[in-house]
């Protein structure tokens, strides 16, 4: 069961424990994470999953896609060296102590 | 789930149904022919159309992700489309697999990408402001013709670039009753709206031309796309075609769904006032309760066992979204309308490859609307019974009666 912490905006942090095999997405949604949107279910459609992700645990992360590098570029808030979309990351217990920041805005 | 190549004999065969789906009752309440089509099994066959049919939230998710064993080549209505008789050309996008799809869709994706849409929302939000400032001013109103149609039909032809005309509006809902009737059987309300059609048919040639576009509509993009040679010229109309005919009655259905559940129950209206967040969320939940496109459907592309029940190759499967919306398996009280509720999972916009690509305009059009109305109005109510439009595939309310007051 990975953990995982969410920063707000203000760097105020929310854990949660996930399922191992589901989305960071997913597991932001069913905790009612706030600012986690996720309004495509992942299909990469909407980029209302951004989060920027504590480079420690950039390595572990699957890499980029070329959709999802697209999908970045339309990002209600900043793009940075550290965004991801949610949706594209498979949590394994690997990420267990994931930490992420939520971005001001999502759409 | 097994793999029917290896187990040919596993599966029962689908339980043979008697329900008519395109009957003017089913069509204007549909939740009884919806359970019983989910309570017959994880798929049945519907012997008055002679196709296969689902409706279990459960088995409806796996199928849409599949499409590999669930093409979507066979066309998105009843009728084979590769099939002499009923052949037609496939749309380049909903119409079409992987590896084109991926193609068409990426290119598409990049022109309605989020960042794109969300310039329209200045002009969008002003529109809403607006028509909804005069509304409140009339205190009574049809939340269908007054405010969702006249909206839809102002905003997004413009943010497509179709030049206006005196019959636009009236054109682009024709297209799309004929849009989604076309896609149940060929019976008398199908035959009633082709006929209508009939009478536009050079303006809806016309209009997914080129010279039909107006600079700085995503129709144009469109095009342009074509002459970067990203997808082929041919391609670039039927694309237009496509939003012409499906990107309004939808919108616009969703959002009278919205303001008539709102108007039905106080307490949810209040929810919304008290935090416009909800705003999004009550979107879904609309969606999710009205389905606007009620079916979706997929072509076996091998025998294959579902839960227990084999279907045959080449088969047609008739996606019941509207049944899987509804599936008390799914959904705690699948019937209320909650905009506190995690509607995560709803197959309002299908999912897997094809799920929606215009889903963030009807989004930013329906969020443009609600948060005109929680602004300029404090009571939102039902002045009559509403009426519904009985389409063959596409779920709508005809009428919808709303008195309101002014904030
Ligand atoms: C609330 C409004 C809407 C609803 C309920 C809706 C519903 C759907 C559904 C269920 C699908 C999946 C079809 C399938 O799996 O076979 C779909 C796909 C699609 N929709 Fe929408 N739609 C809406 C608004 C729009 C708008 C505004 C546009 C145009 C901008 C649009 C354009 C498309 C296109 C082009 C596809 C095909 C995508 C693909 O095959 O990859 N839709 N829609
Ligand atoms: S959920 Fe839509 S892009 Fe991630």
């Amino acid at each position: 069961m990975p953990r995982v912490t969410f920063l707000d905006p203000r760097g105020r942090p929310a854990t949660i424990d996930a399922a191992a095999g589901v989305s960071l997405m997913l597991a932001a949604v069913r905790a009612q994470v706030p600012g986690v949107l996720g309004e495509c279910g992942g299909s990469l459609a909407c980029a209302t999953c951004h989060v920027y992700v504590d480079p420690a645990f950039a390595a572990g992360l699957p890499p980029v896609s070329p959709a999802e590098d697209e999908m970045l570029d339309a990002t209600a808030s900043e793009r940075r060296a550290t965004s991801r979309l949610s949706c594209q990351i498979v949590l394994t217990d690997a990420l267990d102590g994931l930490v992420v920041t939520v971005p001001d805005a999502q759409i | 789930m097994p793999d029917a190549a290896l187990h040919p004999s596993e599966g029962l065969s689908a339980p043979v149904i008697d329900v008519d789906p395109y009957s003017d009752a089913a069509l204007d309440a549909p939740g009884a022919m919806h359970a019983a089509v989910r309570a017959a099994g994880p798929v049945v066959f519907l012997s008055r159309n002679g196709v296969h049919a689902m409706g279990r939230h459960r088995d409806i998710m796996p199928v849409l992700k599949d499409w590999e064993t669930f093409s979507s080549t066979g066309g998105s209505g009843l009728a084979d489309i590769r099939k002499p008789g009923a052949w037609r050309a496939p749309s380049p996008i909903v119409e079409v697999d992987p590896p084109q799809h991926t193609h068409v869709r990426t290119v598409l994706q990049r022109i309605l990408s989020p960042a794109v849409i969300r310039q329209w929302r200045e002009d969008f939000e002003k529109e809403a402001e607006r028509l909804v400032a005069e509304l409140v001013e009339k205190g009574a109103f049809c939340g269908v013709h007054d405010l969702a149609e006249t909206y839809v039909s102002t905003t997004f032809p413009e943010a497509l670039g179709l030049a206006n005309s005196p019959e636009r509006r009236d054109n682009l809902f024709l297209l799309g009753a004929l849009n989604f009737d076309g896609q149940g059987p060929k019976n008398a309300r199908f035959e009633e709206t082709q006929r209508k059609a009939d009478a536009i048919w050079d303006w809806y040639l016309d209009s997914m031309k080129r010279e039909a576009m107006v600079p700085g509509g995503f129709g144009e993009k469109i095009f342009q796309a074509a002459d970067r040679g990203e997808i082929d010229q041919e391609t670039a109309p039927l694309l237009v075609r496509s939003f012409l005919r499906g990107g309004l009655d939808t919108t616009s259905s969703m959002i009278s769904a919205a303001l008539w559940y709102l108007a039905m129950d106080p307490s949810q209206w209040a929810l919304l006032r008290e935090d416009p967040s909800r705003i999004r969320p009550a979107l879904d939940e609309a969606m999710r309760l009205e389905t606007p496109i009620q079916n979706v459907c997929r072509q076996t592309t091998r025998e294959v066992v579902i839960d227990g029940v084999t279907v045959p190759n080449d088969s047609k499967i008739l996606v019941m979204l509207g049944a899987a919306n509804r599936d008390p398996d799914q959904w705690e009280r699948p019937d209320a309308f909650d905009v506190t509720r995690q509607t995560m999972g709803h197959l309002a916009l299908g999912t897997g490859v094809h799920m929606c690509i215009g889903q963030m305009i009807a989004r930013l059009e329906g969020e443009a609307v609600l948060k005109a109305m929680v602004a300029q109005v404090k009571t939102l109510a039902l002045a009559g019974s509403p009426t519904r439009t009985l389409n063959n595939n596409l779920r709508s309310l005809k009428t919808l009666p709303l008195v309101v007051t002014a904030a």
